[in-house]
């Protein structure tokens, strides 16, 4: 028993707004008793959702959502049936239609990895006044509205969008193995764009921020807002960026999002559990990447968007290592893929909401840092890109592509001229094998706002992805 | 229930919207060539908005009681919302549409299961190692918008068949990714089968692109990611704050007279077709682009009021958001060239037929930047081979002005777009050499 020490917890006294708990539990022990099934879990979600946004000088809107709703999987040789619902009513029903659907086509037999039951209370303390729940709506309108006059009064800035979200999450896990699990769980976040435009030529600089630690997350912002204003309207006059191979410099920002898509998702064992041929290239203590590489993914860093203390299966959280030394050293899994490759778990199945069941995601990844310093890494670059910032990007687990927000050229080991529109794009097997250096300067970038990792529809999901400076050779540069 | 809701609202304030979906969703998941999961959702959202003292308020919830604490909700968001220059749409009558095919409804998950095990065993038995993911979905929608004028409901049906195949061969992957849409159920679901087993044999060769400029075609899977930079550019919002390259540029000559693209929200099982939009006005086929001339922007109608303009009929919503505007369904006029005179007017081009980073780039600029996840390399007017490592850039308002060389003679309903191939001059392709 973790968390408040009580010898036996009482979740009545604990849980007010989650007053279906008790006939949940109660349904489903009966339905365990009766349907004969393998294996159950239900997982039921009280989201309460406060948005705001300006869209230029207007306010575009303002709002609350409230959503209640759960998730039942059930699971017989081998087979699952999920059910998502979102009336009460339809709860009996739901049970029933997870067991229909877990009979359907022929069995094929696995094994989830056995993990120990937990009963636990999760929650993170938050002092009352970083606490969203407790803050009015004129306050967090007040602040949303500041940002975005800040961002209007910039040079050459014709637009902007000031994106504001908070969620104060209930919710409650529980399954037929004894595990039982609530967690009352706060998330803030904004998303922030200065849009420059001179006739046909529209810029934009973005950025995405937020996490767990409450409405702390979006104060002071104004250097940040400020940086950003000047970003947009300084690429009106940056000329588009030329394609072809180069070697590049990425800054922290990009370096997350470069490893979140170009191993990241590789070593998400559902990709890999079923798929011999790749299960063979991604075999333990292969060499991936140059010696220096090391990447881990942790979903137990204080703060961070992915941080979670348990997984949407009631697997606890902690820090896997995925690349050591350039070797592949550890995978991301649910019960379900450990089950299937013989592994350990990892506590990596998430789900972005009671309409979804989990499956295999990151949490915080990050590539460790080395001892090289910025300067020294541009020194090297005889032609190339020092690229900075990130608008996302994407990957078929073989090739991968990420965004940058700016760039500027490198000629003979300095930094000239910025440039616009770059997407790098590489795949698994080389680029981290063309790593040359690893910045001694890590640091961490949460997904906030609209921000966060997109799979099988479940889209944003909060993570955070980050690292030191890092110099890759032979990146191939899409541009003009 | 709603009827309530409604009158409370409208008792305490000018004007009132109340916006109900309830969406059934069955997907039947196959990965790795064996059956994954049988899913199901049922979920329902019911978004309240209000105009009081002239400004706008918003509240949604998966539920509703008559204690009034979403009209509650809604009041309190309205003392800070935006001002309210349009009242709700009170409108009775709308058009037919054709959007529910009863086929779908009957189609039970044993019989989804058993189409996509033949599905699989198909593709395997053309070609033996490939990992085949399938997932079949069906969906059924009810859309109900009560307002002052009275309440409007309209059912819908929609069948995805998508299927994924995945070969590795020597630490290459190869993707080929197959799809069927609408709110029909397929005509001939196994269709796809033989388009996968074609493309596989045009991948036996793998093949270095040059980085230059070179003659580029879109096949109709591509076309919806570049046309989303144009529908971004159109977005009423993008247009109220005049962050778009199109603001204030109705009537002008924007793009080459070929190209004519129109939004269709009332096409025969088009995805995104509906008697109303989800604001309640009567959808509408109207243009965007006719002949090359800026015809119309996508609006709903706030951002149509702040233009002091009608609204299209565009307004789109997910479960509980607010509502924003969306293209329904885009058609491309198709032109004169078939596909194999493209290939064949070729001396070295691509052509492209499924990209990764699609959506990354600036789109309100009109750019793209795409890695090639599955293109051909055409040498001599001949298909020569399989790209990879190479990536496709540029800018959708340039090339659709410039560099049109031509458009396909038939169209393919691909993910709500009805495209034909677009062919261009001057592409920029950044690859190895």
């Amino acid at each position: 028993m973790e968390g408040r020490g009580l010898p036996q917890y009482n979740m009545h006294q604990e849980m007010q707004v989650l007053q279906e708990v008790a006939t949940v539990k109660e349904r489903l022990e009966e339905a365990m008793s009766t349907l004969r099934v393998d294996y159950m879990d239900v997982r039921i979600e009280d989201r309460k959702e406060t948005r705001i946004q300006y869209l230029g000088k207007n306010l575009d809107q303002i709002g609350e959502m409230h959503s209640f709703g759960g998730c039942i999987r059930v699971k017989d040789k081998g087979r699952w049936g999920i059910v998502s619902f979102t009336a009460m009513d339809d709860l009996n029903k739901s049970i029933f239609l997870a067991a229909r659907e877990a009979k359907v086509g022929k069995a094929e037999g696995s094994e989830m990895a056995a993990v120990p039951p937990v009963k636990d209370f999760v929650k993170k303390p938050l002092k009352r006044e970083d606490d969203p729940r407790q803050i009015p709506l004129q306050d967090k309108e007040k602040l949303v509205r500041h940002y975005n006059e800040m961002i209007l009064k910039g040079r050459r800035i014709s637009t902007s969008s000031v994106f504001y979200k908070d969620v104060g999450l209930k919710k409650f896990f529980m399954n037929s193995e004894g595990t039982y699990i609530e967690e009352d769980r706060v998330e803030c976040g904004m998303s922030i764009q200065a849009i420059a435009r001179e006739g046909s030529n529209v810029q934009r600089a973005y950025d995405s921020l937020g996490g767990t630690m409450g409405f702390d997350a979006v104060r002071n912002l104004d250097d940040k807002i400020q940086y950003l204003t000047e970003s947009a309207a300084s690429l009106l006059d940056a000329k588009p960026a030329k394609g072809g191979k180069f070697d590049c410099v990425i800054d922290q920002r990009l370096t997350g999002t470069f490893i979140h898509e170009a191993f990241g998702h590789m070593s998400e064992s559902d990709h890999i559990s079923e798929n011999e041929k790749i299960r063979g290239l991604m075999e333990m203590g292969r060499t991936l990447g140059a010696e220096a590489l090391t990447v881990v993914d942790d979903g137990t860093i204080p703060g961070c968007s992915g941080t979670n203390k348990y997984d949407d299966e009631g697997v606890a959280s902690k820090k896997n290592y995925l690349i050591k030394d350039g070797k592949i050293s550890g995978r991301l899994h649910s019960r379900e893929t450990a089950g299937k490759m013989g592994e350990e778990v990892s506590g990596n199945a998430r789900a972005l909401d009671f309409r979804f069941d989990p499956i295999v995601r990151m949490t915080n990844t990050y590539i460790e840092p080395r001892d090289w310093k910025f300067d020294d890494m541009i020194k090297r670059i005889e032609r190339g890109y020092y690229v900075k910032g990130s608008q996302g990007g994407m990957t078929n687990l073989d090739m991968f592509t990420f965004s940058a927000g700016e760039a500027y050229e490198i000629e003979k080991g300095e930094i000239k001229e910025k440039v616009r529109d770059l997407t790098l794009t590489g795949n698994i097997f080389e680029t981290l094998k063309n790593i040359e250096a690893i910045g001694d300067d890590i640091e961490m970038f949460n997904s906030g706002g609209t921000g966060g990792c997109g799979k099988g529809g479940q889209v944003p999901l909060p993570i955070s992805r980050g690292g030191p400076h890092v110099l890759i050779r032979n990146v191939i540069v899409g541009g003009r | 229930m709603t009827e309530k809701v409604i009158s409370q609202a409208l008792s305490a304030c000018k004007d009132a919207e109340l916006f109900m979906t309830k969406t059934e969703e069955y997907p039947v998941v196959f990965e790795a060539n064996k059956l994954q999961s049988v899913k199901s959702k049922l979920l329902q959202g019911y978004s309240l908005r209000v105009i009081k003292d002239g400004r706008l308020g918003f509240a949604s919830d998966t539920e509703i009681d008559d204690s009034g604490s979403l009209l509650e909700k809604a009041i309190e968001a309205s003392k800070f919302g935006p001002k309210a220059r349009f009242g709700f749409w009170k409108g009775k009558r709308f058009p037919n549409a054709v959007v529910f095919q009863p086929k779908i409804v009957s189609f039970e998950m044993e019989e989804a299961e058993q189409l996509g095990s033949r599905i699989v065993a198909r593709l395997r038995d053309l070609i033996p190692e490939i990992y085949v993911d399938v997932k079949l979905t069906r969906v059924f929608r009810e859309n109900m918008i009560t307002t002052r004028g009275g309440e409007k409901v309209y059912y819908k049906s929609i069948f995805v068949l998508l299927v994924s195949a995945l070969l590795v061969r020597e630490g290459e992957f190869l993707y080929i990714n197959e799809s069927k849409m609408s709110c029909d159920f397929p005509e001939n679901p196994f269709g796809l089968i033989g388009e996968i087993a074609w493309k596989e044999k045009l991948c036996k060769n793998t093949i270095e692109p040059p980085s230059k400029k070179i003659p580029v075609i879109f096949t109709p899977k591509v076309v919806p990611d570049i046309v989303n930079a144009l529908t971004t550019g159109l977005n009423g919002r993008m247009i109220i704050t005049r962050s778009s390259p199109l603001t204030d540029r109705i009537g002008e000559q924007i793009v080459d007279e070929r190209f004519t693209l129109y939004d269709d929200g009332l096409m025969d099982y088009g995805l995104m077709s509906s008697p109303f939009d989800d604001e309640g006005v009567p959808r509408q086929r109207f243009p965007l682009f006719e002949k090359g001339v800026l015809k119309n922007y996508l609006l709903d109608l706030s951002t149509a009021s702040l233009l002091s303009s009608e609204s299209t009929a565009s307004a789109s919503r997910t479960l509980l958001m607010p509502p924003v505007p969306s293209a329904s369904n885009l058609q491309i006029q198709p032109g004169e060239m078939t596909y194999e005179e493209m290939i064949e007017d070729m001396e070295e081009g691509l052509i492209v037929d499924q990209v990764i980073g699609g959506g990354q780039s600036n789109l309100l600029g009109g750019e793209f930047s795409m890695n090639v996840e599955l293109g051909f390399l055409v040498r001599n007017g001949r298909i020569a081979g399989r790209v990879r490592n190479t990536m496709v850039a540029g800018n959708v308002y340039d090339l659709l002005k410039d560099q049109l060389l031509g458009i396909g003679r038939e169209a393919t309903y691909e993910d709500g777009v009805l495209s034909p191939h677009l062919y261009f001059k001057d592409v920029s392709v950044a690859g190895k050499n």
